[in-house]
């Protein structure tokens, strides 16, 4: 990180005032990781008892916190909080694609991911889409669009936006995860419930649900020729079927083989959450229902009473 | 079959409750809405609140930045604040650069926070013509509905009473600049100006005030956003703002004046809870 600034200086590109608030700005926002080696930061991870820095053990997933109908205004909603990740989606009713020629027999979904201008440690430019943000929304659309029956609503398309307000890594996992209760939420027909997990390797190493700082190791290359990378994995967990697989980073096929039937399992562990979060709102509004139909009985008892009431009269009346 | 006879006769649905003296939501006309703080949940941020008014969600987060000041002003510091207004908090907001609503919230935040005089922009200044704080406050709306403008403003508020600075020391030689963020000192804060929105709706026989509108009753005021802004600074009458709608007699504007009054009291109450609960902790 360190030499962005001095390169910026060598250019000519900022005077060396600049440069120098610069480099101190960035080693304040980084932490004081700009200045060590890599194996130093490796080392970094670790606490004096082998585990991971936040106390966790290596095949130890964060605590997920989730929940449905987080925005009023929008047709399902969720919120997924991994320790300091925290990701905010939301779905909105599908409505016909503007500027559109051609008739399209399938729905599209349409996916935007945005991080909030204090959600990492370095400030970012709001407004225009980063590269990052672009590949998060591919990929997000790429996982979802086996999700959802597409097929049933052609020539309209469904928005779904996720915000991440904190990223503390495994911030694709969290979208695609919080996308697919949003989704649920919303009563759009689906397949089948999604959730994804993700791994960072290192070595001989697998952090699963990997912090920034593990994530960012796995994805810088030291010199030697051993694996890292990062996998983030998306399951259909009734159909037994992926739906999306993305690594990046160098891994042996062994290796890969291993990881995604932890990947598996871990996707699995989210499921029942999922399912009942889903089961406590359809619950909820069945009560709500009920509710409302008896009062409706009550109204409709109280209307007729009152209709006898005026009929005898106008009878009388009209007497 | 209510919701079905709201969408498609909503100003009769709407008049209906207001002639039988309640809001679609039950409220009261001068009742508002809770407001729940939360401070803090946001690490990667210099500081951070979590806003909830009613259904209305507004974060703001803090991050510091160090420049030099203005030639023109050179003992003063930045407070640059931004409202966005994301696509996923209503489906009325598109993808894309902030739209004029969201750049008129943001023109009515920053207007009353600076013109309250709550922050002395020369606290900011580190050293005379060399360097100042940037104090980015970025305010982002989770769920629109209704009177952002006043979740906005204690999200921001709360936000800056938890800020903590670093200590900064600069070498006027060398001009090296070297930040020490383990010894934190808070910003000092002047006051705490506290907005309330009303929307003002056009009935017979006279027109029908609505403390913190929700996003339908705005809608049915009519307008962009909130109809009548009043902002108390701690007791202190600090600015009135009218968008459009209907009339305001001068009645309704004493009545709401001192509604406001009430309100901001309330708010600031929570606010001081919020902070002194997180410091026991």
């Amino acid at each position: 990180m360190e030499g962005r600034p001095r390169a910026l200086l060598e250019r000519g590109l900022c005077s060396a005032v600049d440069a120098q608030w610069l480099m101190m700005m960035m080693m304040m926002m980084e932490g004081r990781d700009c200045l060590k080696s890599y194996d130093e930061v490796y080392s970094g991870l670790f606490d004096e008892k082998g585990h991971r820095k936040d106390g966790r053990e290596m095949k130890e997933a964060r605590a997920m916190y989730a929940r449905g109908n987080f925005v009023s205004q929008a047709k399902g909603s969720s919120y997924i909080e991994m320790n300091k990740t925290k990701v905010v989606c939301s779905v909105f009713a599908p409505r016909e694609i503007s500027h559109q020629n051609e008739f399209s027999t399938v729905g599209q979904l349409f996916c935007e991911v945005k991080f909030a201008p204090f959600s990492c440690h370095l400030q970012r430019q709001p407004h225009v889409p980063d590269a990052e943000e672009k590949a998060l929304s591919v990929a997000l659309r790429k996982a979802l669009e086996p999700t959802v029956c597409c097929h049933l609503f052609a020539n309209f398309q469904i928005d779904i936006f996720v915000y991440i307000l904190e990223n503390d890594g495994a911030c694709l996992a969290a979208a695609i995860t919080a996308a697919g209760l949003a989704l649920a939420n919303g009563a759009v027909p689906m397949y089948d419930i999604i959730t994804a997990s993700s791994i960072a390797i290192i070595g001989d190493k697998m952090f699963i649900d990997p912090t920034e700082r593990e994530e960012h190791l796995a994805l810088s290359s030291p010199e030697t020729k051993q694996n890292h990378g990062v996998i983030t994995m998306s399951r259909m967990h009734g159909l037994k079927q992926i739906a999306d697989f993305r690594q990046i980073g160098s891994l042996d096929v062994d290796c890969i083989l291993k990881a995604t039937d932890i990947l598996e399992e871990e996707c699995n562990k989210i499921v029942p959450k999922i399912q009942m979060i889903l089961v406590r709102y359809i619950n909820n509004g069945i009560i709500q229902q009920k509710k409302l139909a008896e009062a409706a009985k009550e109204r409709e008892a109280a209307l007729k009473i009152k209709m006898k009431e005026w009929s005898s009269s106008i009878i009388k009346i009209s007497d | 079959m209510a919701e079905i006879f709201k969408h498609i006769y909503p100003s009769k649905y709407f008049n209906d409750y207001i002639s039988r003296n309640v809001r679609p939501d039950g409220r009261k006309f001068d009742e508002h809405r809770d407001v729940k703080v939360n401070i803090n949940a946001i690490t990667s941020a210099d500081a951070s609140a979590a806003v909830k008014c009613g259904n209305s969600t507004v974060v703001c987060g803090i991050k510091l930045e160090l420049a030099k000041p203005k030639a023109e002003e050179p003992d003063t510091g930045f407070l640059i604040s931004n409202v966005e207004l994301l696509p996923l908090c209503s489906s009325k907001f598109r993808p894309g650069p902030p739209s004029d609503h969201a750049q008129v919230i943001n023109n009515i935040v920053s207007d009353i926070v600076m013109n309250s005089k709550c922050i002395d922009l020369k606290d900011l200044c580190l050293v005379h013509d060399k360097l100042a704080w940037v104090v980015y406050c970025d305010l982002v709306c989770l769920d629109y509905d209704g009177s952002i403008v006043d979740a906005c403003i204690v999200a921001i508020m709360t936000s800056l009473k938890t800020l903590l600075l670093p200590s900064v020391s600069f070498d006027a030689e060398t001009e090296e600049v070297k930040v020490d963020t383990s010894a934190r000192l808070p910003l000092k804060i002047h006051g705490l100006p506290v907005a309330t929105s009303f929307g003002i709706y056009e009935h017979i026989p006279r027109n029908i005030v609505l403390a913190d509108p929700s996003a339908y009753e705005e809608e049915m005021c009519g307008g962009v956003g909130a109809n009548l802004i009043v902002c108390w600074n701690k007791g202190l009458f600090c600015g009135i703002q009218k968008f459009g709608g209907s009339n305001l007699s001068t009645e309704d504007e004493k009545r709401t004046l001192v509604l406001a009054k009430e309100i901001s009291k309330l708010v600031e109450g929570v606010i001081e809870t919020c902070i002194k609960n997180d410091k026991v902790k």
